[in-house]
């Protein structure tokens, strides 16, 4: 359950300002090839050897900075007979669906592309690297030729990013082309790219310049030297190009060459010693603190500036930066600029060590301003960096409904483990009530327990940031936990229906939780007005996950009524909600998927209601005892339709997941006694070979990660377990498919749809 | 090595139904003319590889077929009990990690066969 992209996700087009709530701020000058400084060298040894090459699909360029690896790539992808996708990678896309957007955003820049395919959620759960990887490959292939370029890959840290980059280095199609540059490790399976023969590395020794290229560098910024002094600099720099830039700056300002007293390829110290001795003391000495000191901002404006530095004139300033290339310009209206990267990396490391107590200061008053102006985002950041956890807190308790909304999962888990490791959660109940709701519905039980535990510390008077009292939440919590049976959740979620903000997108929700409880206590059309109820007003407020629960729920009605004709009416109504939505990966999805294959078996449309069971098998792992009564029913629907098929080892292995969640939630009493009663029906039925849907839960949690190029060992390691369990579980998953070997599992679970559509 | 046998020796590795049916002439599952049931005679054939310290595929097989036809967890970690005292402490104790990972559990001690 839970809210839906919102009344916006209608909205079909890739307007990337309009892909997330629209206060996100979406950092157009990502997408676009970062500015050149002068003229800068053409680097046509190196692009005659990537020429030489060949059609290589992945170039991946690794180095240090300043050695110019963007402006290889940019002169490497000019090249190319190809539209070019430019993203340079920032901290933000270190959620995979933000990452997802800014390259859907970077591709329809280049060629048109099919926006609803990257549209659908992500929950955690789900292979997210394989679903990224799936759904940028997909976009390739249909745009015709492309190169897409991600720049500044070392920014990438998440390991579902990193893994989703590997991924899409393996399934590019033949008429694209993917670069990597990275400062680090490039985020791809490197020796297996090299095995076949499909990746071109470029290292800091192929960027190193030689002499023509240094003095074509120096030329650009009008310095000449002799041959042995030129000779002298490229020994001692070893062609580092930003060391030679910096050379000829000095050269320029002082009239004589000054090579450093140290080499210092690649070295970020002895560069900053360089640029403090050679460059900053050279600028005036206003300028250059300006400069430190707005380096702990992403971005930066006049007020912005004024703000954090205690100023009045900023505006004018960065406009003079700007004017020397000092800062980059991110708009046409000279309200935003940023630093240069490479140079802020220096200004931060400088202001670390010049005034190390200023930081936090720094930071604080700009989350304080940040906040003021509608970036409450960016504010979040400011005020992690400055350590202030209450202003955290806050600003979180007011976003991350926002954030989940928005399908920004990885967002909203970042920022709930940040206040959790400094135990601040215990401290801000509203904060903590939102988590336990919300990792409940990311299937993230043990987590959604503990927040739960430290919300119901809550004194009684305290409000949401939105001024409604916490008690509207602390109610809808405990009915998603149902600790206390069904009559617990019905009256829970009563509660939360009346306290719940009205006209919010979680009073639906609250009411579908409540009729389930009632039909669940056989109270069939008490359930069904309120389910109708929750259909009508979830369409207003257009929260699809809660309507097509709801509209699955009423199906279960009919059903029960033997009235199948509606029964698949309203199956295929929370079909297509689910579709409309984007929302197939969820859990919850699995009840909508059985009802489906119900409906049809009863009709005599085995191959349909085979295909609806494996896309209910599929979301398996998902349901958990997090929202226990909707994972209990959920699987007993599934069981019912296995039965349906004569499917008693797939009823089994259905039911074995009900009596996992049940252990833990015992007092849900109908559904217990549903499930023994199915078990006694399974009895009696034969049982056939072991198939698809027999596979257990830790088995589907492995098939996508089968369709990787992961080793065993490494999808251990994303799973937590060992290599031998990886091992027997695949085997395990090979014989019920009936297949030998890894490459047929994929095919055949993606032929039986086990790997999502 | 032929791709024939390649494929059969793979497929008798995963302890697959079809390839041993094929070899033995029988079904690997099948129950006798006495009436033992499903549940029961899967419970008997687990006792059998306990006994001959089978490979992982073939407990992963036998465990998830004794599941399918009803067995509980409990009835399969008594099999174990019950054969401790005939075929001895080493086998069960080797076929314990096994059987938790067949029915679920991962007890994460791993016993690494040789030629993984």
């Amino acid at each position: 359950m839970g809210r839906a992209v919102g009344a916006e996700a209608g909205t079909r087009d890739l307007d990337p300002a309009r892909w997330f709530g629209s206060d996100v701020v979406f950092e157009e000058s990502k997408l676009r090839l970062p500015p050149t400084h002068g003229d800068p060298v053409v680097r046509s040894r190196l692009l005659a050897r990537l020429e030489e090459a060949g059609d290589v699909p992945v170039l991946a360029v690794a180095a240090p900075p300043g050695y110019g690896k963007t402006s290889l790539l940019r002169q490497w992808s000019a090249r190319a007979e190809a539209p070019v996708a430019w993203l340079s990678v920032g901290e933000e896309d270190n959620d995979p669906a933000v990452l997802l957007a800014y390259l859907a955003a970077a591709l329809a820049r280049a060629s048109p592309i099919d926006a609803a395919r990257f549209r659908r959620r992500m929950p955690p759960g789900t292979p997210v690297p394989v679903i990224v990887a799936q759904r940028v490959a997909a976009a390739l292939s249909s745009t015709g030729p492309v190169v897409l370029v991600i720049d500044g890959a070392e920014e990438l840290h998440n390991d579902q990013c990193r893994d989703a980059v590997a991924e899409l280095a393996f399934r590019l199609p033949p008429t694209a082309r993917l670069a990597v540059g990275s400062r680090g490790t490039p985020p791809l399976h490197a020796s297996r790219l090299r095995a076949r023969g499909a990746v071109t590395e470029v290292g800091p020794d192929d960027l190193a310049m030689d002499p023509t290229e240094a003095r074509a560098l120096l030329a650009g910024s009008g310095v000449a030297l002799p041959d042995d002094e030129l000779a002298e600099l490229v020994r001692h720099t070893e062609g580092w190009p930003v060391a030679l830039h910096l050379a000829a700056l000095a050269h320029r300002r002082q009239g004589r060459l000054r090579t450093p007293a140290a080499p210092f390829t690649g070295d970020d110290r002895l560069m900053a010693d360089y640029l403090r001795t050679e460059l900053l003391s050279h600028v005036p000495r206003g300028r250059s603190a300006f400069m430190i000191r707005t380096s702990v901002l992403d971005r930066l404006s006049g007020p912005l500036c004024d703000a954090v530095l205690g100023t009045r004139r900023a505006g004018r300033l960065l406009q003079e930066l700007a004017t020397d290339h000092l800062v980059v310009p991110l708009d046409n209206r000279g309200a935003w600029f940023r630093h240069h990267r490479l140079f802020r990396d220096l200004l931060r490391a400088e202001l670390a060590q010049r005034e190390p107590d200023l930081e936090p200061v720094l930071h604080a008053r700009a989350a304080r301003w940040c906040e003021a102006n509608g970036l409450p985002e960016a504010a979040i950041g400011h005020a992690q960096a400055a350590g202030d956890v209450d202003r955290v807190a806050r600003l979180v308790a007011g976003r991350a409904l926002v954030a989940y909304a928005d399908g920004r999962l990885g967002t909203v888990d970042r920022w709930f483990r940040w206040l959790d490791e400094r135990g601040a959660l215990a401290t801000h109940p509203p904060a903590a009530v939102l988590g336990a709701v919300l990792m409940a519905l990311m299937a993230q039980p043990a987590t959604a327990e503990r927040w739960a535990a430290l919300a119901e510390q809550a004194p009684a008077a305290t409000t949401m940031p939105d001024g409604t009292p916490i008690a509207g939440w602390l109610a809808l919590m405990r009915g998603l936990q149902c600790r206390g049976g069904l009559a617990q959740v019905r009256r829970d979620a009563g509660l939360a229906r009346v306290l719940l903000p009205p006209g919010s997108p979680w009073c639906v929700s609250a009411a579908v939780a409540e009729a389930t409880s009632w039909l669940l206590d056989a109270e069939p059309e008490r359930a069904d007005a309120l389910l109708a109820y929750a259909v009508a007003v979830g369409r207003d407020v257009g929260v699809g996950p809660a309507t097509a629960v709801a509209l699955a729920e009423r199906a279960i009605v009919a059903i029960a009524r033997d009235d199948w004709d509606d029964a698949e009416r309203l199956a295929g109504r929370a079909l297509a909600a689910v579709h409309d939505d984007h929302v197939g990966d969820h859990g919850w999805a699995a009840l909508v998927h059985a009802v489906v294959a119900r409906t049809a078996a009863h009709r005599g449309d085995v191959g349909r209601a085979r295909a609806s069971l494996a896309e209910g098998t599929r979301l398996r792992p998902q349901l958990t005892h997090a929202v226990a009564f909707l994972s209990v029913q959920t699987l007993l629907q599934l069981a019912r339709a296995c039965l349906a098929l004569a499917d008693a080892a797939g009823a089994r292995a259905v039911l074995r997941d009900a009596d996992d969640v049940l252990r833990l939630r015992p007092q849900l009493g109908s559904l217990r006694r549903e499930a023994d009663e199915l078990r006694a029906t399974v009895d009696t039925l034969q049982v056939g070979a072991l198939g698809a849907s027999s596979l257990t839960t830790a088995e589907l949690r492995l098939i996508p990660l089968l369709s990787t190029h992961l080793s065993f060992a490494e999808i251990g390691e994303r799973l937590f377990v060992s290599r031998h369990t990886v091992k027997t579980q695949a085997i395990s998953v090979y014989r019920k498919l009936g297949v030998s070997s890894r490459s047929e599992a994929v095919d055949r679970a993606q032929e039986l749809g086990l790997l999502g559509r | 090595m032929k791709r024939e046998h390649q494929e059969l020796l793979r497929r008798l590795a995963l302890n697959d139904e079809g390839a041993l049916t094929a070899l033995l002439g029988t079904s690997l599952a099948a129950t006798g003319p006495g009436g033992l049931d499903a549940r029961t005679a899967a419970l008997v054939r687990l006792a059998a590889l306990v006994a001959l310290e089978s490979a992982s595929a073939s407990y992963q097989w036998c465990v998830a077929g004794a599941l399918a036809a009803g067995a509980t967890d409990d009835e399969v970690v008594d099999v174990l009990s019950v054969l401790a005292p005939v075929v001895g402490a080493p086998r069960v104790s080797s076929a314990a990690p096994e059987v938790a990972l067949a029915i679920g559990c991962d007890l994460g001690m791993p016993p690494e066969p040789s030629g993984a």
